[in-house]
């Protein structure tokens, strides 16, 4: 009895327990269920913020040359070819540039895709054709793609729909990974059998046997552990997945979670990025060899590396051709010329996403006012930016290499030069280029956003536009002889001019644009340095200021952004503008969330302005920066001013043209003193940049109140026309030199040569 | 160096002034009296005329005088196409829409007040009268020269203060604008 009984106890125990089995796996499965269906359904992947440049615009009239042109195309991704025949293609040839453009859905309207004809006269555009309309007179090419925000476990994702994938790439991922993927259940025996026959025979685990869903699983919900365990649970939970969904839905989430490589602390997660990451080219895009190439990366995107490890990529590439020859998926022709072509994998170097570190870091900075860490990362947002990939790799090429010939001039007293530089639209305030080093693709300390170093002369417009709306004109005399101040802290400051001299008189507009150091100290104190501050602040600086007189020579530090905001206000007529990187957020549809549109406030009037802008060009024309006029045709009229600071630890530049605004800083990290001014260094860089643009000239029209007057360079009084040495300098109405100077056709003490004297008496 | 530059050698000046005279010479030395020579009159003249040459030369321009008014190309059709979808958009109601419309036309032609004129209506139509004012001041500024456009964007800005309820202000523009 007592045996019969613990018998049954014992039965009832171990049914018990597999009962208790029973139930704990049902609930295993009903939950791995769920949690499969709601994944998948729900939101899948955290969706990295997509960062757009600027679309280029084309117009009859637009100030852009072929070569320009050749460079956004490239930075597209866009493939040379003789023939144009789909999207993605372009040729160029020295008139004209055909191009199939991609389209894109931008908000306020839809560019499809069409295949234009560009005309060129020189640098401008002429005519834009197209085969089966009449002209264009606009438009828009797709943005660059340069960046993404992406969530802190840095997947990235480009995320492609099934149809986006062409049947070649299926064909060949299915023939290599999955052989019988449409036709089994979620597990293949057969693929599990013949795997473990190929393990047996070679003594080693080579082959998994796993499908394509068991793949799906292993990425998309366990983590990347080999045990025998995780294993195991792959076949329920890909036997359930393929209950729930279809083969489409299933390959398409394969297609967009497979991991294919690594850029950095960036994980490549599925085919539409690796084939940007790769070949800088949409997946729909790719040829039968790319799309092999691909298909044989997913068994090892290390092993495989195309770009580390060519030959293994090779082989493994013209495998999957074989194997799809073999399945008479390709034929003879296909097949030989795919595995005798090139492997076509673009260099890192060249890729638009990495290529603008200081750019997206200024982007990021204006976002996370406005959004959240979070919602950055993972909702797949729009930002279109401001950024001009054209005019950035120009400023790019103009830094460096002005740096490295410094570097050959100079040698060891200046190795290890850095730099910073910001492009800005001077009409719309939208700044176009950011340089935060000298090695650009490099995302490490932003020079031009965060770099605080003494702006020198650069501050110097502002004392004279405190003098200028304090009734001071351009030839009131002042006097540049020695000076020093007596400091609160018992101290003297005693500043110099640049050459060490000293002079008793200078007109107001020559001091400027000689930037003597003498005749502004005295000029600042006399005008109070409470009202120099006020006009910084009205220009646009919004650091508080403290007010010790040497920030009249520029002891004040401020980033390259600072200034450029600065230099903004002058360029535009007096007009305040915030600096805006971003133009618009949307959403992963297209609808816009939030806009940065064009703001300005007038901050100072427009006569003073004009007459601080006729000092800022004899700066360019006859001042510290007359050199820019050896490179830059006379036709182009631009303005600015050089700033070196004390010591010669800073050689800054800011100017402007009339659709170009840059600043340049160059220096040391470690602030040590420079063998360059801002004219031989700074302005070296920005007058590289500039010649290589399309310019337009800086033109301001003259405001009514302001008359232009013939004045004797010499002496500041009112001149004439036919005088010798008279030149026009703008007036504000009513304030303006009284005394009138003589004028002969020479100046009395001139000694003349015989040759003169005769023409002279042939008139006497 | 620019030939430009170049006229600043002594050399060069006196060969163009020699030139000059005797090219002008020959168009001035029109006898102005019937005996066919030339009369003290005649002679102040040339050396006058003569003289300006020269200068003319030596007084190139450091800086080039700014323009009385700046040209804007109307031909451009880019332009025409934008502002005209930027008026639709209007006419639907759509400011934010007319708003982006018109700030890719700015970029465009950032010199035409037309453009300014009309972005400042849709700020002023969503009552942000201090961004409104400022674009129309921005148009002030670049019209200058131009009466028909200073006196339009002067009797925008009246009409901002206006709203806004700055009347003094406002009567101050609207003075401005009757100098037109």
């Amino acid at each position: 009895m007592k045996y019969l009984y613990a018998q049954f106890q014992s039965l009832k125990f171990a049914t018990k327990l597999s009962l208790a089995f029973l139930l704990l796996v049902s609930l295993g499965l009903i939950y791995t269920d769920y949690h499969i269906r709601q994944q998948f359904e729900g939101k899948r992947w955290a969706v990295p913020a997509k960062v757009y440049a600027r679309p280029l615009e084309l117009y009859v009239g637009s100030p852009l040359s072929s070569n320009d042109l050749k460079v956004e195309l490239t930075r597209l991704g866009y493939q040379f070819v003789p023939k144009v025949v789909k999207p993605g293609q372009a040729n160029i040839s020295k008139t004209k540039t055909i191009i199939y453009t991609r389209g894109f859905k931008f908000t306020d309207s839809l560019e499809k895709a069409q295949r234009i004809t560009i005309h060129y006269s020189g640098n401008q555009l002429t005519k834009i054709t197209q085969s089966q309309s009449e002209d264009l007179s606009l438009i828009r090419l797709e943005p660059v793609l340069i960046g993404g925000i992406y969530p802190l476990n840095n997947e990235d994702r480009e995320l492609i729909q099934l149809n986006e994938a062409p049947d070649a790439f299926i064909q060949a991922l299915i023939a290599i990974e999955d052989r019988g993927f449409y036709e089994h259940n979620g597990i293949s025996l057969r693929g599990i059998s013949r795997a473990m026959l190929a393990n047996l025979k070679a003594g080693r685990f080579i082959q998994g046997g796993s499908t394509l869903t068991q793949q799906l699983i292993k990425n998309f919900y366990l983590t990347s552990e080999r045990t025998l365990a995780r294993k195991l649970l792959e076949i329920p939970m890909a036997l359930l997945l393929e209950s729930h969904y279809s083969k489409a839905d299933i390959l398409e989430a394969y297609l967009n979670e497979v991991y294919l490589g690594q850029e950095g602390a960036r994980a490549i997660h599925g085919f539409g990025l690796a084939a940007q990451y790769y070949f800088a080219q949409p997946l729909s895009e790719l040829k039968l060899p790319h799309l092999a190439l691909l298909a044989g990366l997913v068994k090892g995107p290390s092993y495989y590396d195309p770009r580390r490890q060519p030959k293994r990529a090779e082989k493994r590439r013209n495998l999957v051709l074989k194997v799809l020859y073999e399945q008479d998926a390709i034929d003879i022709f296909q097949y030989d010329s795919a595995r005798l072509a090139p492997l076509g994998v673009v260099q890192q170097t060249s890729l638009s996403k990495g290529a603008y570190p200081a750019y997206l870091d200024l982007v990021r900075r204006q976002l996370r006012q406005d959004y959240p860490d979070e919602e950055l990362s993972s909702e797949g947002l729009r930002i279109f930016t401001n950024l001009n990939p054209i005019a950035q790799n120009k400023a790019e090429t103009a830094l460096t290499k002005t740096i490295s010939s410094l570097e050959k001039t100079h040698g060891k007293s200046i190795k290890g030069l850095q730099g910073g530089m910001i492009v800005t639209d001077p009409q719309t305030g939208e700044v176009i280029a950011v340089i935060g080093g000298r090695q650009t693709r490099y995302r490490g300390f932003n020079r031009a956003l965060d770099t605080q170093r003494p702006i020198g002369s650069l501050v110097k417009p502002a004392v004279y536009l405190t003098a200028i709306e304090q009734g001071y004109n351009l030839v009131t005399e002042l006097d540049d002889s020695p000076f020093e101040l007596d400091m609160p802290n018992g101290t003297t400051w005693q500043p110099e001019n640049f050459d060490l001299k000293s002079r008793d008189y200078v007109q107001l507009h020559q001091a400027l644009a000689h930037s003597y150091n003498l005749s502004t100290a005295r000029l600042g104190m006399s005008l109070g340095l409470d009202n120099v501050i006020d006009t910084l602040k009205r220009l646009g600086v919004e650091r508080p200021l403290a007010p010790y007189p040497s920030l009249l020579l520029g002891a004040q530090g401020l980033s390259p952004l600072e200034v450029a905001k600065m230099y903004q206000t002058m360029a535009s007529n007096g007009f305040q503008m915030p600096l805006r990187a971003i133009r618009r957020v949307t959403d992963s549809t297209g609808d816009e969330l939030s806009r940065y549109p064009f703001e300005l406030e007038q901050t100072i009037d427009n006569n003073s302005i004009h007459l601080l802008q006729y000092m800022l060009q004899e700066t360019t024309r006859a001042g510290t920066a007359r050199s820019i006029y050896d490179s830059m045709p006379e036709d182009i009229n631009v303005a600015g001013k050089t700033g070196t600071s004390d010591l010669q630890r800073d050689s800054w530049f800011a100017g402007f043209a009339g659709n170009r605004l840059a600043v340049v800083w160059l220096g040391h990290d470690n602030n040590m003193p420079l063998p360059i001014t801002g004219s031989s260094g700074a302005l070296r860089a920005w007058t590289s940049y500039m010649v290589n643009e399309t310019l337009e000239p800086f033109i301001a029209a003259t405001p009514e109140d302001v008359e232009y007057l013939w004045i004797d360079q010499q002496t500041g009084m009112l001149s004439d026309k036919g005088c010798f040495g008279a030149q026009q300098l703008p007036f504000l109405s009513g304030n303006s030199p009284t005394e009138r100077s003589e004028c002969g056709i020479r100046k009395k003490n001139d000694a003349m040569p015989a040759v003169d004297r005769w023409i002279n008496r042939l008139f006497e | 160096m620019t030939l430009l530059n170049t006229l600043y050698w002594p050399q060069a000046r006196r060969l163009t002034c020699l030139t000059l005279i005797l090219l002008v010479s020959a168009c001035v030395f029109k006898p102005s009296s019937p005996n066919g020579l030339a009369t003290p009159a005649d002679i102040a003249k040339a050396k006058l005329i003569a003289g300006l040459a020269e200068q003319a030369q030596i007084n190139k321009p450091i800086v080039p005088v700014s323009p009385a008014t700046i040209e804007v190309d109307l031909q451009n059709d880019a332009v025409t196409i934008l502002l005209d979808s930027a008026k639709a958009a209007l006419l639907q109601g759509d400011l934010k829409s007319a708003q982006t419309i018109l700030q890719r036309v700015q970029r465009i032609a950032p010199r035409d007040p037309n453009i300014y004129y009309k972005l400042a209506s849709t700020h002023l139509d969503m009552k942000d009268y201090k961004l409104a004012e400022n674009v129309a001041l921005k148009g002030v500024s670049l019209a200058q020269g131009q009466d028909f456009q200073l006196r339009k964007f002067w009797l925008m800005i009246a009409d901002i203060r206006m709203q806004s309820g700055d009347i003094i202000a406002a009567e101050k523009a609207e003075h401005t604008a009757s100098r037109y």
